[in-house]
């Protein structure tokens, strides 16, 4: 063991720096804070890493000297075979990879002399014997006495050093004059940077392939044995040898060497096996390992660190690789597999010691896309983080030339955290031309629902919504938030069809209570009542849906429901209890034919049971329409032929279907026509028609047919109806617009105008914008008198511009009317000076 | 099998024995086993890397293998043999972090599949690197031994109950393990005469009292009719039971336990009688496998190695002769022939008599 310490003590300081530490510390205490030896080894640890540096800085430059000599030589050896033909012995060992070459030493006796200090072409004849067939069997079964008589001075013998000359230490060069025979550039490299390690002044001599006198079959045995990995032989041999020999010692310096392969066999199982302090450990009493001659055992301990929690160790240990060793592959597999177990800050220390080459390519540059990625999903996972923007540009780049989606993916999922969905839609519609995946279909629509663009949301999500749980989920959502655009979007029958199934299917409550106010609010009351009433049936504290019942019951005329709606929910929202109509209430609750079931936790309080879907109405058109904007009830059945538009007043009708009537006229404009279809005067019909049903968006369709195929009244009529349609759907724009394109009667334009103005003081005040919404007040105020719930928008405006004056003084002037709501406001105005109840929450949701 | 069958009396030739008792007298081990009948074994069970391999199941190797073969090396005095396994044993399984080997490599890889440990494997290993170590004065084994004993000392040596007890592995068998039955313990881990070697090793540890608990274990272990140890024992209530999910069997793993009690000199009825009794005339007709708890014999061996321990035990009883088809070595599996060449170590060494 002499020679491991000498190793421990003159060897790599370096490792002593990177090891040594961790151990002293690991020693005193076996809880020790990791991060704490990294801290409080800061100092310690930079001097230990430049002297690390230093030390194989040199062992490093001594590498690209060692392939120059031994590429000399291996010259002059190929010359030597030129000038005496390679002799085969029969039953010689040829070496692995020997390449043919057998030298002398082996099987021969090499005349002293003949080997005399002389230039390596001066040796060439001295292998002539060689020739000579002296072949000895097995080799190690004879023990073979040493030749004490052999010995020049000029010999190294086993166990002793190379001829010292002034001064220079004793060097074992067997092992390396071993390797060069064989011609094992590996080991041969290894060594001299291990020997320059151990011995800074020593310089690999110039004739390392020369033929060395010794004739020791034995110890040839065993050094080929270990240069073939086989330590346990070498070990068997050294022990057979030193029972059968009395007084032989195996070479201090082939013990050395089987002491650091056998560390390295076990390094690299630990290594295999987890278990990461043992690699540490065995690197830390080994450093003559830890060399760029062997690269592997520093990826190991760099991994052993970092799966260790020293990540900053590890981080060291690849800086070494790539301060001091020269292999392009392994400099860049460096860096491939540090990404496996270091952080982003670490690795960036490893890149910023990137090489330039002449052509201005980064060595790194094949695995900068896998770092991209790697930088950019882990900042996908993590909204406050930022990926860089090459790395972006790189991957995008990457992304559009490969023909996988991964790529695509990835930008789009980062993208979509860091809220740019619209490049995010375009990645994932990207990624979706090259596989059309259950994960893509949904990053696509939930980035196209944040694009606002729920029917193409929807379009994506559908064909996937059964792959997973979060398909179905992705599907819900952005289903729902198609039917929750303001005003009602245009829906295709079998798109509704399709939505109201699966939303129905999957008892998703939010959904349901979005199609009742999509019914509700393109006039399709009873379809509302129901699905309202499922909503409150999946999940009975939808306030929203409650309301919406409690709305559709009222228009429908139900009183009996209305009642029993608000004597569940009065006490928990003031705007279903603002709904009585104490006048009504004397009415008897006459138990009226009702096209709806009201939810259990509405019809019996406390019970949850779902009772069957309502028996007593039959369903009227089944898949009788094929209407846009139709909604089926939650059973798929279409309930709703008649016109709910009309005002609410009368009792609930029986729904009756009555088909008949073509395209546009008459008193049935609910059979679907295409808009294209329609002309002239008949289109004007149906769009007055379909007013009176209250589906302002088909009507409007209707009436820019009528616009466009007819001329003078008809078509100033035409202008006037889209102006109300767009203005009853919320489009005050394009009412604006309608009622601009042809000329109006003076009371018809005052109508639109002042209808127009109304909408847009709603729409400003609903968007905070206090200002504007007196402003269009103002002008409306010009052309008719503020009614009592404009009164109350521009009391509320006044407040929260802080003129709470003129606030109150509306307020009070409405109050006096016997305004419930303006006397409430005018207590919160003056209790907390904020207000509790606004006139929002009139809003339907 | 292979007709390497040699003749028994080559050990006595080797080893010439007083039969005089001493058996407070370490076993010296080395040299007790003839260099041909050493050769058969490693031939056929140790291959040139330092492995012992267990060819009956599925030429796996296992620490305890490698403690066995390493044990058997030195009777064998070959100290080349032991260079190789335990060069083997050193860079294939002495991975753990803790300074344990692992129990098990395969052929197949990864070679360890799992990392967990089997004390006993780890103290055959001490155990044969320490005497070693001083019969061949080689230093380096002795660090070995020392520092691989310290570690058994320090994970797998336990108090339990006002008793030291031996964990079978640090993963799996505590209390905190096994919340139902832990700790689990199995008797044939207690290497009896590894314990005082370990005691001079690793002092830290009282090996000692691990020993007589190994003993009050042995003596309070009595299940069934024929009031043997199961192989695997939960002492979770205050009498040891047999431990739950394991067969409650006096196995392949107990049959080991009174070899190890005599090897340790241990001859006394307190703990051998239930063994002499079960096993009485085994020697002929095989070694029962039993199941303490049915009473039923679940396999009888009948491989010369296995007999050779009721032999064994009939001659430390009342100095029965070994029968004369046991007084060859025929090498079967590598379990039976190793149990067989350990008894024939002994024998040669202390009761050469019965030869």
């Amino acid at each position: 063991m002499p020679v491991r310490g000498i190793f421990l003590v003159i060897g790599s300081v370096a490792i002593v720096g990177i090891l040594g530490a961790v151990f002293v510390r690991q020693a005193a205490t076996r809880t020790d804070d990791l991060s704490q030896v990294m801290r409080s080894n800061g100092s310690s640890s930079s001097a230990a890493t430049a002297g690390m540096f230093l030390q194989t800085a040199d062992a490093a430059s001594a590498i690209p000297v060692a392939d120059d000599v031994f590429g000399a030589n291996r010259m002059a050896q190929s010359q030597q075979l030129q000038a005496s033909p390679p002799v085969v012995l029969p039953g010689a060992q040829t070496p692995a990879g020997g390449g043919g070459v057998q030298l002398p030493g082996a099987n021969t006796i090499v005349r002293p002399g003949a080997t005399a200090p002389a230039a390596p072409a001066a040796t060439a004849p001295a292998q002539a014997p060689a020739a000579q067939p002296a072949p000895s069997a097995p080799a190690a079964a004879q023990p073979v006495q040493p030749q004490p008589a052999q010995g020049t001075a000029a010999a190294p013998q086993s166990g002793t050093g190379a001829a010292p000359a002034s001064g220079m230490p004793a060097v074992d060069e067997t092992a390396l004059r071993y390797f060069a025979r064989q011609g094992d550039t590996r080991r041969l490299n290894a060594e001299i940077a291990r020997l320059r390690a151990l011995y800074p002044s020593w310089y690999p001599p110039a004739d390392m392939t020369a033929p060395i006198p010794v004739v020791d079959t034995l110890l040839d045995n065993m050094w080929q044995l270990y240069s073939q990995g086989n330590y346990a032989a070498v070990r068997a041999a050294i022990a057979d040898r030193v029972a059968s020999q009395p007084g032989w010692t195996p070479p201090a310096d082939l013990l050395a060497r089987l002491d650091v392969g056998e560390q390295r066999e076990r390094l690299v199982n630990a290594s295999n096996a987890k278990q990461w302090e043992t690699v540490v450990q065995i690197a830390a009493a080994t450093p003559s390992l830890l060399t760029c001659a062997d690269v592997d055992v520093l990826w190991r301990l760099a991994e052993a660190f970092a799966r260790s929690d020293r990540a900053g160790r590890a981080r060291d240990v690849d800086v070494y690789v790539l301060t001091n060793c020269q292999d392009p592959k392994e400099r860049l597999a460096t860096v491939q597999k540090a990404m496996a177990y270091l952080g982003d800050a670490e690795l960036a220390d490893l890149l910023a010691l990137e090489r330039v080459g002449p052509d201005g390519k980064g060595e790194f540059a094949p695995v900068k896309g896998d770092i991209a990625r790697r930088r950019i999903g882990s900042a996908a996972k993590d909204a406050s983080r930022t990926a860089p923007a090459e790395d972006l540009a790189l991957l995008g780049e990457i992304a559009r030339a490969s023909n996988k989606p991964d790529d695509a993916v990835l930008l789009a999922s980062y993208l979509f955290t860091h809220n740019d969905a619209e490049s995010s839609a375009m990645w994932w519609a990207l990624a979706k031309t090259r596989a059309d995946t259950p994960q893509i279909a949904q990053g696509l629509a939930y980035a196209l629902n944040a694009l606002d663009r729920p029917a193409e949301a929807e379009a994506a999500a559908y064909r996937w919504r059964d792959a997973s749980p979060e398909n179905k989920e992705a599907y819900l959502v952005v289903a729902t938030a198609l039917l929750a655009l303001d005003p009602p979007a245009k829906i295709e029958p079998e798109v509704m069809a399709r939505m109201a199934k699966v939303i129905g299917d999957a008892k998703y409550a939010p959904g349901a209570q979005d199609l009742g106010w999509y019914a509700y609010n393109t006039g399709q009351t009873v379809a509302a009542a129901r699905w309202f009433s499922a909503a409150l049936t999946w999940k009975p504290d939808l306030e929203p849906a409650a309301f919406g019942l409690a709305l559709a019951a009222q228009k429908l005329g139900d009183r009996a429901a209305l009642a029993q709606i608000i004597k569940v929910w009065g006490q928990r929202s003031q705007r279903i209890a603002d709904l009585i109509d104490p006048a009504r209430q004397r009415a008897a609750a006459q138990k009226a034919l009702r096209g709806f079931d009201l939810p259990p936790s509405i019809a019996a309080p406390g019970s949850q049971p779902l009772p069957a879907q309502g028996t007593d109405l039959a369903p009227a058109t089944a898949r009788a329409t094929s209407t846009a904007y139709v909604v089926p009830d939650p059973n798929g059945n279409y309930v709703e032929p008649v016109a709910a538009a009309e005002p609410a007043a009368q009792p609930v009708r029986r729904t009756t279907a009555s088909s008949g009537g073509g395209g546009g006229g008459g008193s049935d404009c609910r059979r679907y026509v295409p808009p294209g279809d329609l002309r002239g005067q008949a289109a004007l019909n149906r769009g007055w028609c379909l007013m009176g049903y209250n589906r302002p968006i088909e009507a409007a369709d209707a009436f820019d047919a009528a616009m466009r195929t007819t001329t003078g009244k008809s078509r100033q009529d035409a202008a006037y109806g889209k102006s109300l349609a767009a203005l009853r759907a919320g489009l005050t724009d394009t009412a604006a617009v309608s009622a601009a394109s042809a000329p109006q009667s003076p009371k018809r334009a005052e109508e639109l105008n002042r209808e127009i103005l109304t909408q847009r003081a709603l729409a400003a005040y609903s968007d905070n914008r206090w200002l504007e919404a007196l402003m269009f007040l103002d002008q409306r105020s010009q052309l008719a008198p503020e009614q009592k719930d404009l009164l109350m928008i521009r009391a509320w405006s006044y407040f929260h511009l802080g003129r709470v004056r003129e606030a109150k003084r509306i307020l009070t002037a409405v109050a006096g009317t016997g305004s419930r709501e303006a006397a409430k406001a005018l207590v919160s105005m003056t209790d907390a000076n904020k207000p509790m109840y606004d006139a929002d929450d009139i809003d339907r949701r | 099998m292979n007709g390497a069958a040699l003749i028994l009396a080559s050990f006595m030739a080797f080893f010439g024995v007083s039969a005089a008792q001493a058996e407070t007298v370490p076993l010296r081990i080395q040299g007790t086993i003839s260099p041909a009948v050493w050769q058969a074994y490693a031939a056929r069970f140790v291959d040139v890397s330092g492995r012992v391999i267990d060819d009956a199941n599925g030429s796996i190797s296992h620490s305890e293998g490698q403690g066995y073969g390493l044990l058997l090396a030195l009777a064998g005095d070959d100290r080349a043999s032991f260079e190789r396994i335990w060069s083997f044993t050193q860079t294939q399984m002495l991975l753990r972090s803790d300074g344990l080997s692992v129990w098990m490599w395969r052929p197949s890889d990864p070679h360890v599949p799992d990392i967990n440990n089997a004390s006993d494997g780890d103290i055959l290993i001490a155990y044969a690197l320490a005497m070693a170590g001083r019969a061949w004065e080689i230093p380096r084994y002795t660090a070995a031994a020392a520092a691989l004993a310290e570690a058994v000392g320090k994970t797998s040596v336990i108090e339990h109950d006002g008793n030291l007890i031996l964990l079978p592995g640090v993963n799996g068998f505590t209390a905190a393990d096994r919340p139902d039955d832990g700790p689990v313990i199995n008797l044939s881990y207690w290497v009896f005469e590894a314990l005082p070697v370990l005691q001079q090793l690793a002092p830290q540890t009282d090996w000692q009292r691990l020993a007589k608990s190994g003993l009050d274990l042995t003596a309070a272990s009595r299940f069934g009719q024929s009031e043997l140890p199961s192989e695997w024992i939960s002492l979770h209530d205050s009498a040891p039971k047999p431990a739950a999910g394991f067969d409650p069997l006096f196995g392949y793993n107990a049959i080991r336990i009174p070899l190890y009690l005599i090897r340790a000199g241990i001859t006394d009825k307190t703990w051998l009688g239930p063994f002499e009794s079960a096993w009485r005339g085994a020697q002929m007709r095989g070694l029962p496998l039993i199941n303490v708890e049915t009473n039923q014999t679940a396999a009888t061996l009948s491989e010369p190695g296995y007999r050779m321990l009721a032999a064994l035990v009939a001659c430390v009883d009342d100095g029965t002769p070994i029968p004369a088809d046991l007084r060859l070595f025929t090498p079967t599996h590598y379990y039976p022939a190793t149990l067989y060449l350990l008894s024939v170590s002994y024998l040669a060494e202390r009761q050469s008599k019965c030869l």
